[in-house]
């Protein structure tokens, strides 16, 4: 079996964001806590918490969002200082990596040397990032290093040695290994291996609530009772190392290579090259119904210069996902201190491992048609030129202003757009709506024959017919109108909500305008264009 | 006997359909496939019918198009409609007023419309290369100083990918060279009065000038109709007998149409 070697230092995120000492603070992703520092730990504040659970029990707490960019970036000077040790690394997120320990483990003269070696190597690269100050609470800082055989005990190892300090080494063989689990309780299995909720709940539920108690439990019986996952928990109980149930070999040919015809330097080509590399292979992957949940991605530049790690997502590697780890490795490669010699001529990206595709796993489109396939990759690209912020999709929301019935929503929030507008909404203007609706309604003049402003009572009734429409000091003569529509939208609120009469307004030329008036302001909200 | 031969070529035939045919048959069929009207059908982008006696040539892939006077927005949202409805995408850029609702009702599928915001002036031609190579027609309003080198840079890289760019609020770029002007002149709502009734529908005089064409086409569209979509007159009022000084004329006036107030034109 496997000999591995875990790094793990918990809530890197808080690190990552530049937090030190004792102030409380929270990272969340998705409105939930993914991080806690250790003085919101202390509080009470624990991961999975929702935002206002998490404030309630530390109200002086601060909330950072997620950034996973940050995360991987500042987690690379670590990365990089173990890899100069060991030839292969997998990150399984910024924060977590493990390595095969065989080969470095007899280089360093033993598991003890490496293990202390590689605490030593990331505490160093932290406090030379900034990350953390020196004698802080080095050696460790919170890092924890641990070394076992097998992905599942040496991450336990790692978690036993972050709360220790010190590392942690499990000797070699089976029984040991056993002996290391059994006082486990069996929530850890989904905590560390992705053993699913509901399996563990119902092993909990059936007064399983150690390792040791399912390890002594007969494997046929799991087998036939709990189905192939049952069958794994129990096998990481009893020692093993034994694959994910549904998990296979990819058939050799299945990596995808880009050689650049002039070598590249900057850092956005080469991320849109590795996505359509990660869209080629997802969609290889995708027809063998499966998705890829390790995958080993390579770059060269013209000097030989070689940057080679693997990434492991349990669930699957969605384009995005898998795009995201190619721009975390380039990014910290491209950044590394003296940088790059020479631009990039080859990008790889291999898959190690398959997994059968649960249904989890959507195109980044739905992908239907070769027309959507360029539309996506065309508007991934737009994000990356101009941010996610200034790529929107159309969404229905209905409601009773030309703005309203439809918004522009960034695309990286928005989930699909439109088949209809909801119900026709009471008060809304009927067809044709107008063409060109004006995000921030234009101040306009609205008077009468005689040069006064026209007025509309709280009952709809005006002062006087319209006759000339000001619009930046021009005076447009005013050959047709109808309303007024009152309209009076959230009136149930503190503010009184908004009270306004709508009009369209045909001037001159034949222009056509929809005009409000509120609290005695007129405003073009849009033009028929 | 005969029966099951027949029955046997049946099979044969719907296997492969060139396999028993005579020799003259199959280069008549292949005449048909490789015919220069399917060609041409592939070098245009699907265009409402509406625009036909407009563009009888249709839209060329990867022409550009700018589109100007008081009915910009919806007419350059007409044009993409036949696109979208065939099932491509239509992106618009910097055309942050382009009204959804209006969009919907005129056609446009929405799910197959992306929005981008204004780019900086500088990052203009890649943005507009970039959405070009997603999308059939792109909607883009023009940067006031845009260089003709960039424009000329976007223009080969349209015909490269086969779409159709639509400039909207073009009238200040000064190195710009459309393949196809398109101004919309005169328009007349009706259905409104002096203090009744609403806006229904409106004609609009639509002009169309092309680098290539001899003269100018000039015809009247119903945009939009009572349910919002483009609709053609029912009788065609064509003005063709007019002399050509004057169409060029209303092309420049209504190219410029000084009622529209500047902020107004900019938006829309």
């Amino acid at each position: 079996m496997a000999r591995l070697v875990t790094m793990w230092w918990p809530n890197w995120s808080v690190l990552a964001a530049g937090v030190r000492g004792d102030e409380s603070v929270a990272v969340l992703r998705s409105h939930r806590v993914v991080a806690v520092s250790r003085g919101a730990a202390d509080a009470g504040v624990s991961i999975g918490l929702r935002r206002r659970e998490a404030q309630a029990r530390c109200p002086e707490l601060r909330i950072m969002e997620a950034d996973g960019d940050r995360d991987a970036r500042r987690f690379e000077p670590l990365a990089r200082a173990i890899g100069d040790l060991v030839p292969v690394l997998e990150i399984i997120e910024p924060g977590r990596l493990t390595f095969g320990a065989r080969g470095p483990s007899r280089y360093c003269g033993g598991d003890d040397l490496l293990a202390q070696r590689v605490l030593a190597l990331a505490a160093d690269a932290a406090v030379a990032s900034g990350l953390v100050v020196r004698g802080d609470s080095l050696p460790t800082a919170g890092v924890g290093v641990g070394v076992a055989d097998g992905r599942f005990a040496s991450a336990v190892a790692a978690r036993a040695s972050v709360r220790s300090q010190r590392p942690e080494v499990v000797a070699a063989g089976r029984p040991t290994t056993i002996e290391y689990l059994a006082p486990l309780p069996v929530r850890s299995l989904s905590a560390l291996a992705g053993v699913e909720d509901a399996i563990v709940d119902l092993l909990v539920r059936l007064g399983i609530e150690r390792l040791a108690d399912l390890a002594a439990l007969p494997g046929s019986d799991v087998l036939a009772r709990f189905g192939t996952v049952g069958s794994f928990a129990h096998g990481l109980a009893r020692g093993e190392d034994p694959r994910p149930p549904d998990v296979s070999e990819p058939p050799p040919d299945m990596a995808v290579t880009h050689w650049c015809d002039d070598p590249v330097v900057q850092l956005e080509p080469l991320v849109f090259i590795g996505r359509q590399l990660a869209g080629q292979l997802h969609e290889a992957v995708a027809q063998r119904g499966a998705v890829v949940t390790r995958v080993v991605v390579e770059a060269e530049t013209e000097s030989d210069e070689r940057s080679e790690r693997q990434w492991y997502r349990p669930l699957g590697f969605t384009v995005a996902a898998l795009v995201e780890r190619i721009r975390w490795q380039l990014d910290g490669w491209v950044r590394s201190p003296g940088g790059l010699s020479g631009g990039v001529t080859l990008l790889r990206v291999a898959p190690l491992e398959l997994r059968a595709d649960a249904g989890v796993q959507l195109g980044f489109w739905g992908g239907q048609s070769e027309a959507d396939e360029w539309a996506g990759r065309a508007t991934a690209r737009l994000v990356g030129l101009l941010g996610p912020e200034m790529v929107c999709i159309p969404v229905t929301k209905g409601g009773r202003s030309p703005e309203q019935t439809f918004v522009a929503q960034p695309i990286g929030t928005a989930e699909a757009a439109t088949a209809l507008p909801v119900a026709p909404w009471p008060g809304r203007l009927p067809a044709p709506s107008p063409a060109c609706v004006l995000s921030d309604p234009i101040d306009c003049g609205v008077t009468d024959h005689a040069g006064r402003t026209v007025r509309v009572s709280g009952r709809g009734l005006m002062s006087a017919d319209p006759a000339t429409l000001i619009v930046d000091e021009r005076r447009l003569s005013v050959t047709g109108w109808a309303g007024p529509w009152p309209l009076e939208e959230r009136w149930w609120e503190p503010g009184g909500g908004r009270r306004r009469a709508r009009f369209q307004v045909l001037t001159e030329p034949g222009d056509a305008y929809l005009v409000s008036i509120e609290r005695g302001r007129w405003t073009i909200e849009a033009v028929y264009g | 006997m005969v029966d099951g031969r027949v029955a046997e070529r049946g099979r044969i035939e719907s296997r492969s359909p060139l396999s028993t045919l005579a020799l003259p048959d199959v280069l008549g069929r292949l005449q048909e496939v490789v015919r220069p009207g399917a060609l041409a059908q592939e070098r245009t982008i699907p265009l409402l019918s509406e625009f036909e006696a407009l563009l009888p040539a249709g839209l060329q892939r990867g022409s550009t198009v700018a589109v100007s006077g008081p009915a910009t927005v919806s007419c350059a949202v007409a044009l993409a409609v036949g696109s979208s409805q065939a099932g491509s995408w239509v992106m618009a850029i910097g055309v942050p007023s382009l009204g959804l609702a209006s969009a919907y009702e005129q056609g446009l599928v929405l799910d197959h419309l992306i929005l981008v915001g204004t780019p900086p002036p500088r990052l203009w031609p890649d943005v507009v290369v970039t959405a070009a190579e997603g999308a059939e027609v792109v909607i883009a309003s023009v940067p006031s100083h845009l260089r003709s080198a960039d424009v000329r840079r976007v223009q080969s890289r349209l015909v490269r990918s086969g779409s159709v760019l639509v400039l909207v609020g073009s009238e200040g770029a000064v190195g710009l060279q459309p393949d196809v002007r398109i101004v919309t002149t005169h328009p007349r709502w009706e259905g409104i009065e002096y203090g009744a009734g609403r806006l229904l529908s409106r004609r609009i005089d639509v002009t169309v000038e092309g680098r290539r064409a001899i003269r100018p086409r000039r015809h009247t569209l119903v945009l939009p109709d009572g349910t919002g979509r483009a609709a053609a007159v029912p009788q065609p009022a064509i003005v063709s007998s007019e002399p050509r000084e004057s169409h060029i004329a209303a092309v420049r006036t209504g190219g410029d149409h000084p009622s529209m107030p500047s902020r107004l034109r900019q938006v829309g």
